[in-house]
């Protein structure tokens, strides 16, 4: 379980240190055995993509999931080192190009890997497919649904965090009634429906809310600061990731 | 049938010399253009025959018809091909065979009095990018065109996989290269050949993309320039998307 921490994601240059990246390459010099965990975990934590760039080749969801695994066990066994995959450009991308080289090995040389590294399945192929299906329009070319299924896992991320400290702060329902409305506007009426149920004045429902989506964008930011290793790079993604949203 | 199964970035950057731009290139009566043309005409039989059944003759008829077909083409050889502009052995295919039709008893007169005096020419307009109704004729030699790309492909595939030892694998996974595993019938196959499920939805994966590139270098043998073969590749995926009619 992840505490619940504030915005690491200072806007300034200055304010930049304490990404993902920068946190587990010190960490490594200390104590490499937690550093791969970080590290794995972080991998993983982009199976959703993967999943689906592969279903956009073609693949059944059984195939899909089967293939992803094993991208994640390949890449996982060779060891790479954090300075590896930064010589390889941001994560998103790292991932990426990654997954491209590994589909297009030669098949005759598809062969078990020596040691296939454990790790936790994390997610069943009917939640994926269901995100899928729910996200990713059909006529998107792969890397198109790549990044939009980025985007969304990022975004995922943000949304289990904010959910995570309103439970800890016993916010709870008012996370869960107002999280329809953190990225789509209350129709006339809702504000008030909303205020009734959470009995509270419209008044302070506005500011809840306002307060909840600002949370929510310092979220997303901090789950992308967590793949990039300048203040740059996360304006960069930022702009690639709303692009692929279709976020003005 | 897969929804993109085709679908591969362009990779071919040199376009070499292809058997249709030998047969287009050469000088009438080159012994190479002779016997590229030569080969051509038999792989890409079947199409033919798919049209002409689909045009109207019963069965006999339509094999009689697409033998005197050959026949007559390759007794023009190069005087059938002089135009370089049109590029693609498909389209040539269909408008000499169309031709062919129209003036049978033209071609039957030319060749009483002394043969291959006729030259076949390709002015006919041919709707290139549009679908075709798989129940006609063109739309029955489209479909038979991309079969034959597809299994001479995958002949070659099958070479390969010998070459190297992995008949066994091919042969294996050969059912998936277009269709998709059903999950219990591929969890059976992993257990027959000792592999993992996750390995084996890897090498089905890799064998489609070599599949894939392999379909590109057929296709690109039938056309002379590198930038008609994405148009010859959305005429495939179109034609193997249709359901046969």
């Amino acid at each position: 379980m992840v505490p619940a921490e504030p915005a690491a994601t200072p806007a300034t240059n200055e304010g930049f240190a304490a990404t993902r990246w920068t946190l587990v390459a010190a960490a490594g010099a200390q104590d490499p055995a937690s550093a791969r965990r970080a590290l794995i975990e972080l991998c993983l934590r982009y199976w959703f993509p993967v999943y689906s760039y592969i279903r956009g080749c073609g693949h059944t969801q059984e195939v899909a999931q089967d293939i992803t695994r094993s991208y994640f066990e390949d890449l996982l066994q060779r060891k790479l080192s954090l300075d590896d995959m930064r010589a390889r450009g941001r994560f998103r991308e790292f991932i990426l190009n990654e997954l491209t080289r590994f589909l297009a090995r030669d098949w005759r040389k598809t062969g078990e890997q020596a040691a296939v590294p454990e790790f936790d399945h994390p997610h069943d192929v009917e939640q994926l497919e269901h995100r899928h299906q729910r996200g990713v329009a059909a006529d998107l070319s792969l890397e198109q649904s790549y990044q939009r299924s980025y985007a969304l896992e990022v975004l995922g991320g943000a949304l289990a965090r904010l959910r995570r400290e309103a439970d800890q702060a016993g916010h709870l329902a008012m996370f869960e009634a107002m999280e329809p409305f953190l990225s789509v506007d209350p129709a006339p009426g809702q504000f008030e429906e909303l205020a009734r149920q959470l009995k509270i004045r419209p008044l302070a429902t506005v500011v809840a809310l306002k307060r909840l989506r600002q949370r929510f964008r310092e979220l997303a930011d901090a789950e992308l600061a967590e793949t990039v290793a300048s203040a740059a790079d996360l304006e960069a993604e930022r702009k690639v990731l709303a692009s692929a949203l279709g976020v003005p | 049938m897969l929804s993109k199964p085709f679908q591969v970035p362009p990779t071919m950057s040199r376009f070499r010399t292809t058997r249709w731009s030998l047969v287009i290139g050469a000088r009438s009566g080159s012994l190479k253009a002779n016997r590229a043309l030569d080969e051509l005409c038999r792989v890409y039989r079947p199409p033919v025959l798919a049209f002409l059944r689909r045009h109207g003759p019963a069965e006999g008829d339509a094999e009689d018809l697409t033998q005197a077909f050959f026949e007559q083409l390759l007794r023009l050889r190069t005087h059938a091909v002089a135009d370089p502009g049109r590029g693609r052995f498909r389209v040539f295919l269909l408008v000499a065979l169309k031709r062919f039709l129209s003036n049978q008893n033209a071609f039957a007169h030319a060749a009483k009095r002394g043969g291959g005096s006729a030259t076949l020419s390709l002015d006919d307009e041919v709707q290139v990018g549009q679908p075709t109704d798989p129940a006609t004729p063109e739309g029955a030699f489209e479909r038979a065109w991309a079969t034959v790309i597809v299994q001479q492909a995958a002949h070659q595939l099958q070479r390969e996989a010998s070459a190297a030892g992995k008949l066994e694998l091919f042969e294996a996974l050969r059912p998936f290269l277009l269709e998709s595993p059903d999950p219990e019938e591929y969890a059976r196959i992993a257990e027959r050949l000792a592999m993992r499920r996750n390995t084996l939805a890897v090498a089905i994966h890799r064998l489609r993309q070599r599949l894939r590139e392999l379909v590109r270098e057929e296709m690109a043998d039938t056309v002379t320039e590198a930038d008609q073969l994405e148009g010859e590749m959305s005429t495939l995926q179109r034609a193997l998307a249709t359901p046969s009619g």
